[in-house]
């Protein structure tokens, strides 16, 4: 018969494969280990292994691909992706993980180095920060959870307004830009963690964001449609930012990007091709990238479905012909950041565009096939440079913040918040574009026009890195700009209706959340 | 026994004395009704004491005395014979087997009761029962078999697993299975938790994990239903007990028994899919269809239909086969008064009617009994198997993906390819691997062993008092291996993909028990205490990687591989004490009044909550013993039986109160770092932890008339379970998804009936009829605190049709409601949903479905516009045999049916988008809304190709998955005793199984439940592998 102090000791349990929280958090190690795993939960399932990219990059007016592939974000239906809940999920893990960092390392005073823990604070604050910014550009107004689980029992809470949530954002990235080291500081950690240079950089995009979705008058122009064409749309405020003072805003992005700018942290690459080549990454112009590893599982499939080479015989998305016509033919980024000839797996040759048969036919004595139709597709060489091209999932680092965007934040906000584009906004406007061996940007613009141009601009520079869809929401011409395409090159539908505007909340928070009682319009 | 022997022994001594005085000898034989000799009977003079025992070849001598009328001999389990012996000195006795309802033993649990003295609904089935379809595994047997136990077969895959309900579900996921015991030791697993982890654990398809025991090795399966006989189990009591008694070895010659058996499988039907003309023809539809009403602008894939005429390719025809299985049993067995022996070999051999299939078992076992001295007893019981499974890909919930496995390759797979090809990444069969790649080029194989061992001593200490200390070991090892070459969809960009992964698991059970048992004139009392000691360990790794030089080696060179995977293990530890008692009263053998309480602490619940006590009572009135029903002599039982009792359901895994740092690692800068975070799956930590209890109650009775010629039970219940084991959703704000909480209640209420009639029972003719019928209603009383409704996890990348709320039960379905088709662009407009939509939208919406709005918002149709759709528990369960005994020939008929349950359809899910270049049956293309033509009796959208369109959860993939089946029927025939010399009985039989099935579901077979053990998630078709027609041929013979 067992004695009862046996009995108990027999039934405690003794976990063998985990470890358990009460007993962490105690050193220096245990702090680096605890905001590693914050960063973890990007390179997941429900961000930036695929539903980050495939809920944006392939809704907007630029890209095209194969109808498989983009038949449910790509065609305005993201309920029919299967990871359409995944925005929600993963950056409110971030945010809880930042969270439980923030209260464990902040009171730990002991065997930490008093920089490496604000360091470690400042990551925490600025992927907290950062997470909300994503959140409502995706959602609107989201609930604020600004401390974890364990502290704050009650899991109810309601959805906070938009400003409200720009408000965080803002004073999170404070405090990130204050903690973090400028990127090379000794104690600034890994390339690939956050550093100063991004607080202020979102910092200044989210000025930048909630300026633009402010604007409540004038004009934006937007080629595109079935012809290509000119078109003028009247700018209103976006649901949830009317009231905002927007030309404030524009001078806090100004400001804020001219720090970054006068740090002479960064810098632009001279080429194009390294800047997207291997030796390119983490470096110079990258400011922050999401990491890739080759041989572990942290791979992804975005050179298999953005790039010329890929295991479907050619990749699933490429960008439309519009678009390519953006281009000047000397531009670089037309140049050489578009696959003009290449071979796929099975050893067929393509060139690119029909229209340039006679600079891309025939190069080096071999002969590539266009058909003039389906073969007409633009595959954009930013996935491109990866360690294994002919396996599916690879290295691809994916770009979250890039210095040549800073400038363009500049050109923009300078021009809004001055009402005219200022000789500043031209040159830092100039310099992205003369990278690229691009024409000076025409002289003389006014507001509307230097507006609409750094829009197109951004497209141009930043296709296929995430921007171009949120650029479109932000100056409130997403629905017309989709519609006056309907059925985009290859068959893909532009269609869109007033709930493609923000994404659905996931049903799981809808029923457990008793605070929230509705969810986005139209889902 | 030992009284017996003791008589025995006496009548000897007296024999002895007496044989001066006597003259005359009677000699004879003792045998029974298959000719075998009866060694060891009693023989007995009537009205003396004198006595003899039946020797060698069953013969007996003895000397009556002169007005000796008759001499009275008994064997155990046979009728004792009086046999008159007038003038003959010779008799030849043949006894009959005993057969008995009312005095048989059942098994009840730390011990064995008579069955006329349980209080509680328990049911039996015996060997005979058991044996007669040629079972490959006993849960299979007991189907239909037993009134309130529903055991439905996961899928028709060899060495699948079956679940097993007993009386409605109890719990969200707990698990339904009922707590096996096997010689009384519990086997603490379940075919969830012995499945080792699939390559994206994309194989819902569990194996059966009691597939080690051999259906021919079983005396019988005691099931007890009701909590006041599984409250003596406690914590684990709630899903039922099945209580499994293995063969011993018989007091008597020693016996060899030989059982072969073959037999020969068939699919029992097909999807009716396109041909390859209609399919191009239909292909071409759907590319019309989005020119116009789409705006895009696809030329005609297959613009010259001639060729396609005489193409007559069905990839279903490309994958099936009749399957083979073969079955062969040995088994040597013996005893004497000291003690028996048993011992079976088995080799169990089934290929599946998918091509790459098969099960292979090899199992042995053995018993043996002993008595030493007087008064002590040792037993041991142990079994030994290995099994190998080599499974094709069925059954995942990639339910409009690629990978979604073999039987939806087949269905979908392009009519107009004829050719097997290796998946390339293009073409029209992109989307999926051709069936013949898919299913022959994969390796899915899983090796298991399984050991187990039950032993005991026991001890009579003075007249009354036992003393019995029981020992069991189980041990399971079970392996995966699994590789996707780079022919098929899975392995074909990665280049390869391998898995090895196992999971080992052990368990020890130590008991000590005291029985006290004394019958004082009127009164008899049993008294059972024990305390028992479990202890459970396991640990699974597993080992995974992609890109390999080439497929040559498989899975088994993973270090040659470019990509390895990270690493995972994972050990865990259970342990669950506890302390028991009994009480079994009765008086004047009239009325039974049984008690007992157990206290059992588990180490798997939360720190604040470890032990927990059961109590149950029970009372029994048999009513046909009183003086007042004497006169009535047609009733021959009439007893009334009710009882009380609490029970648990622990089924949850170890550590899973405790909050857990997960390993959640980062590359920065192209070197891997650790990181560690809150696990996202396990939530929140909970101390408070504990066991959902149910509180049943039963009442019942057992009629017997003509002598039990008839018999009727029957029994009402109701059972709620309160404290339900749930994952409460948490806001996904909170970083959490989820954490375990006892929160909510069910309640189940039912009747059952069953019953037996030897109709007819002449010399030559018999004919016996049984029967059960069961009904059950399932009913969520409350989830909890402030909890409205709950969602299951998903069946499909995008559905969680299987809701729960109150008032509904577990197993309601909510889902969209369809109104018809937009017949034109008036009617589209005329919609809220679409009125200030663009013109494109418009265009696209005619011959599309028109869904219900039902909640306030007109303007779009969203999650808040479902109700509750359907139900996947059935109305009722049924179970009806018909034996009959023509001479030597006998013919069994055995039928069952489960009705009134809904199925998911996921096949129909799965190819029903209708418009895409998957194959589609007749039925979905027939029933296209088409333009132009009267659209009234339209069942589906127009054919169109398209990547837009939504099909939203409806009655569409919700079928009637109601059925009768007739499920087997045998014919036997018994070769007359000795007509081979040296062979002392052979019973020749031909069986069919699955002969026949009345349902209307649509697909391979209503009897489908890819989730398995998961109680959430019941009634779904993934797509699993069809069930079969069995033909089978058996031979029994005894040396």
């Amino acid at each position: 018969m067992l004695s009862l102090s046996s009995c108990k000791k027999a039934l405690t349990e003794k976990p063998y494969s985990f470890l358990s929280p009460e007993n962490f958090y105690k050193n220096e190690s245990d702090a680096k280990t605890a905001i590693n795993g914050v960063y973890s939960a990007l390179y997941t399932y429900d961000l930036y292994l695929q539903p980050i990219w495939n809920l944006t990059m392939l809704d907007d007016d630029h890209v095209s691909g194969a109808d498989w592939f983009l038949g449910t974000s790509g065609a305005g239906n993201p309920q029919g992706y299967w990871g359409v809940d995944g925005p929600w999920v993963g950056f409110y893990t971030i945010i809880s993980r930042a969270n439980t960092v923030i209260e464990n390392i902040e009171p730990l005073n002991q065997n930490i180095d008093p920089d490496i823990k604000k360091r470690i604070l400042g990551e925490a604050y600025f992927l907290r920060g950062w997470s909300y910014f994503q959140l409502v550009q995706l959602y609107g107004g989201v609930p604020l959870r600004l401390s974890s689980l364990s502290k704050e029992k009650d899991i109810n809470k309601p959805r906070a307004s938009v400003v409200e949530v720009y408000n965080t954002v803002f004073s999170d990235l404070k405090k990130a830009e204050t903690m973090l080291f400028p990127v090379g500081h000794p104690k600034a950690g890994e390339a690939g963690r956050a550093t100063r240079g991004v607080a202020k950089g979102f910092l200044a995009k989210a000025y930048l964001t909630l300026a633009s979705c402010a604007v409540n008058s004038g004009n934006v122009v937007v080629r595109g449609g079935q012809d290509n064409g000119n078109y003028s749309y009247a700018k209103t405020a976006v649901k949830g930012y009317e009231g905002v003072d927007a030309k404030q805003y524009f001078g806090l992005a100004r400001d804020k990007a001219m720090e970054i700018i006068s740090s002479k942290e960064y810098s632009l690459f001279t080429s194009w091709k390294t800047l997207w080549s291997k030796s390119g990454r983490n470096n110079t112009e990258h400011m922050w990238q999401i990491q890739s590893m080759s041989g572990s599982s942290f791979v992804n499939n975005l050179h298999n479905y953005f790039s010329a080479l890929s295991t479907f015989g050619r990749g699933a998305v490429w960008a439309t012909n519009n678009h390519y016509s953006d281009y000047e033919d000397a531009d670089l980024r037309a140049l050489d950041g578009i696959a003009h000839n290449y071979q796929t797996n099975t050893g067929t040759r393509y060139f690119y565009p029909s229209s340039q048969a006679a600079l891309y036919r025939v190069v080096n004595g071999l002969t590539y096939n266009n058909n003039g139709t389906t073969d007409n597709r633009a595959y954009v060489i930013k996935y491109a440079d990866v360690t294994e091209p002919t396996l599916a999932n690879s290295d691809a680092y994916y770009p979250i913040m890039r210095y040549a965007e800073i400038l363009l934040i500049y050109a923009e906000a300078a021009n809004e918040a001055n009402g005219a584009p200022t000789t500043e906004a031209y040159a830092q406007l100039n310099a992205v574009r003369s990278r690229s061996k691009a024409t000076a940007a025409p002289a003389g613009m006014s507001v509307e026009q230097f507006r609409s141009y750094v829009l197109a601009e951004r497209a141009r520079e930043l296709l296929f890195e995430g921007i171009r869809r949120f650029d479109l929401m932000r100056w409130n011409v997403y629905l017309q700009v989709m519609n006056k395409i309907s059925a985009g090159q290859n068959n893909i539908s532009k269609v869109r209706s007033q709930r493609n505007l923000l994404l659905p909340i996931p049903l799981g928070e809808l029923n457990s959340n008793q605070s929230i009682k509705e969810n986005n319009p139209g889902w | 026994m030992r009284k017996k022997y003791c008589i025995i022994v006496v009548a000897a001594l007296l024999l002895c004395i007496n044989s001066f005085a006597q003259t005359r000898t009677i000699s004879g034989k003792v045998v029974s009704e298959n000719g075998e000799p009866l060694i060891g009977a009693s023989v007995v003079i009537k009205g003396s004491s004198q006595s003899t025992v039946s020797g060698k070849n069953g013969e007996f001598s003895i000397k009556p005395n002169a007005n000796t009328k008759a001499i009275s001999i008994s064997f155990l389990g046979m009728e004792t014979a009086e046999v008159s012996i007038g003038k003959k000195d010779n008799i030849n006795v043949v006894m009959k087997t005993q057969v008995t309802n009312l005095s048989d033993v059942i098994v009840v649990g730390y011990g064995t009761i008579r069955k006329s003295d349980a209080t509680g609904a328990v049911q039996r089935i015996s060997r005979e029962d058991l044996i007669r379809e040629s079972p490959t595994n006993i849960l299979q047997a007991i189907q239909g078999k037993l009134a309130g136990v529903n055991v439905t077969q996961n899928d028709g895959a060899p060495g699948a697993g079956l679940s097993i309900r007993v009386r409605g579900s109890n719990s969200f996921l707990g698990g339904t299975e009922p707590l096996y015991v096997i010689d009384g030791v519990p086997f603490n697993n379940t075919s969830s938790g012995t499945t080792p982890s699939s390559i994206g654990g994309d194989e819902k398809q569990t194996l059966n994990v009691m597939a080690f025991i051999n259906p021919n090795d079983i005396e019988s399966i005691d099931v007890l239903k009701d909590a006041s006989a599984t409250a003596i189990y406690g914590s684990r009591g709630a899903n039922g007990v099945v209580l499994i008694t293995t063969r011993k070895g018989r007091v008597g010659k020693d016996k060899v028994e030989l059982l072969a058996n073959v037999g020969m499988s068939e699919i029992t039907r097909k999807i009716d899919v396109l041909t390859p003309y209609e399919y191009a023809a239909y292909q071409n539809l759907s590319y019309l269809n989005a020119n116009r009403y789409d705006g895009t602008s696809y030329t005609m894939p297959y613009p010259n239909l001639d060729p396609l005429k005489d193409l007559n390719t069905n990839w279903q025809d490309a994958i099936f086969r009749n399957g083979f299985q073969q079955q062969y049993t040995l088994n040597v067995s013996g005893g004497s008064e000291n003690g028996s022996h048993s011992l079976t070999m088995n080799h169990l051999s089934q290929s599946g009617i998918v091509q790459n299939s098969n099960f292979r078992k090899i199992g042995l076992s053995y018993n043996l009994y002993r008595n030493i001295g007087k008064n002590i007893k040792i037993g041991s019981s142990n079994t030994v198997s290995t099994s190998t499974t080599n499974g094709v890909k069925t059954g995942t919930d990639k339910s409009d993906a690629a990978s979604a496995g073999v039987i939806r390759s087949a269905i979908t797979f392009p009519a107009t390819i004829d050719s097997v090809e290796e998946y390339d990444g293009s073409g029209d069969g992109f989307f999926i691997t051709n069936p013949v790649i898919y299913t022959n080029n994969v390796l899915n194989k899983v090796t298991a062993l399984n050991i187990f061992s039950s032993n005991y001593i026991e001890a009579s200490i003075g007249k009354y008092l036992k003393i019995r200390g029981n020992l069991g070991f189980n041990h399971g090892s079970n392996t995966r291996d699994q590789y996707y070459p780079r022919t098929v969809y899975e392995g074909f960009s990665i280049r390869g993909w391998g898995l090895k992964s196992d999971n080992l698991w052990s368990s020890m059970v130590s008991e000590g028990l005291l029985t006290y048992n004394r019958k004082i004139n009127k009164h008899s009392l049993v008294l059972t205490g024990a305390s028992t000691f479990e202890r459970s360990n396991g640990q699974n790794k597993r080992v995974e990687a992609k890109t390999f030089p080439n497929d040559i080696l498989q899975n088994e060179n993973m270090e040659a591989a470019e990509q390895i995977m990270p690493v995972s293990s994972n050990r865990f530890q259970s342990t669950l004490i506890s302390f028991l008692g009994r009480m079994n009263y009765s008086y004047n053998d009239k009325y039974v009044f049984s008690l007992s309480y157990r206290e059992d602490g588990s180490s798997k619940f939360g720190k604040d909550n470890k032990w927990a006590g059961f109590a149950s009572s029970g009372l029994a009135w048999k009513a046909h013993k009183e003086g007042f029903m004497k006169d009535l002599d047609k009733i021959s039982n009439l007893t009334f039986r009710l009882s009380f009792g609490q029970t648990g359901n622990q089924g949850i895994g170890s550590y899973a109160s405790l909050s857990k740092l997960n390993v959640y690692n980062y590359p920065f800068n192209g070197a891997l770092q650790t990181g560690l975070a809150d696990d996202v799956y396990s939530g929140p930590a909970n101390a408070s932890l504990k066991w959902e209890t149910t509180t049943a109650y039963n009442g019942g009775f057992d009629l017997g008339i003509l002598k039990d010629r008839l018999n009727v039970h029957v029994d009402v219940y109701l059972k709620k379970t309160n404290d339900l084991l749930q994952y409460v959703t948490t806001p996904a704000s909170t970083g959490f998804q989820r954490q375990l909480k006892n929160s909510g209640s069910v309640q189940n209420k039912g009747l059952e009936v069953s019953m037996d009639f030897n109709v007819i029972n002449k010399k030559d003719f018999i004919w016996k009829t049984g029967g059960n019928i069961a009904f059950n209603r399932n009913k969520i009383l409350s989830l909890g605190d402030g909890i409205k409704e709950q969602y299951a996890s998903r069946i499909s990348t995008r559905d969680a049709p299987f809701v729960q709320l109150a008032g509904y039960p577990i197993g309601a379905l909510i889902g969209h409601v369809e109104d018809g088709y937009y017949d034109n662009e008036a009617e589209v407009r005329s919609s809220p949903a679409y009125a200030n939509q663009p013109q494109s939208i418009i265009q696209r919406m005619i011959g599309e479905i028109k869904y219900l709005n039902l909640d306030n918002d007109a303007s779009s149709i969203s999650i808040t516009d479902r109700m509750i759709i359907g139900d996947v528990n059935p109305d009722y369960i049924f179970g009806l045999n018909n034996s009959f005994q023509f001479k030597k020939f006998e013919l069994n008929v055995f039928i069952n049916g489960v009705q009134g349950n809904d199925i998911v359809n996921m096949n129909t899910a799965f190819n029903g988008n209708i418009g895409t270049s998957k194959n589609i049956s007749q039925e979905v293309l027939d029933g296209a809304w088409q333009p132009g033509k009267n659209n009234t009796a339209a069942t589906g959208p127009k054919a169109i190709r398209q990547f837009w369109r939504t099909l939203l959860l409806t009655r569409r993939f919700v079928e009637d998955g109601s059925f009768v089946r007739i499920k087997n029927v045998t014919l036997g025939y018994t070769l007359p005793a000795n007509s081979i010399r040296g062979v002392s009985a052979i019973r020749l039989a031909l069986g069919v199984n699955n002969l026949y099935t009345f349902t209307k579901y649509s697909g391979y077979d209503p009897e489908i439940n890819s989730y398995g053990d998961n109680p959430a998630l019941f009634g779904v078709d993934l797509g699993g592998y069809p069930n079969s027609r069995t033909f089978q041929f058996s031979i029994r013979c005894n040396f």
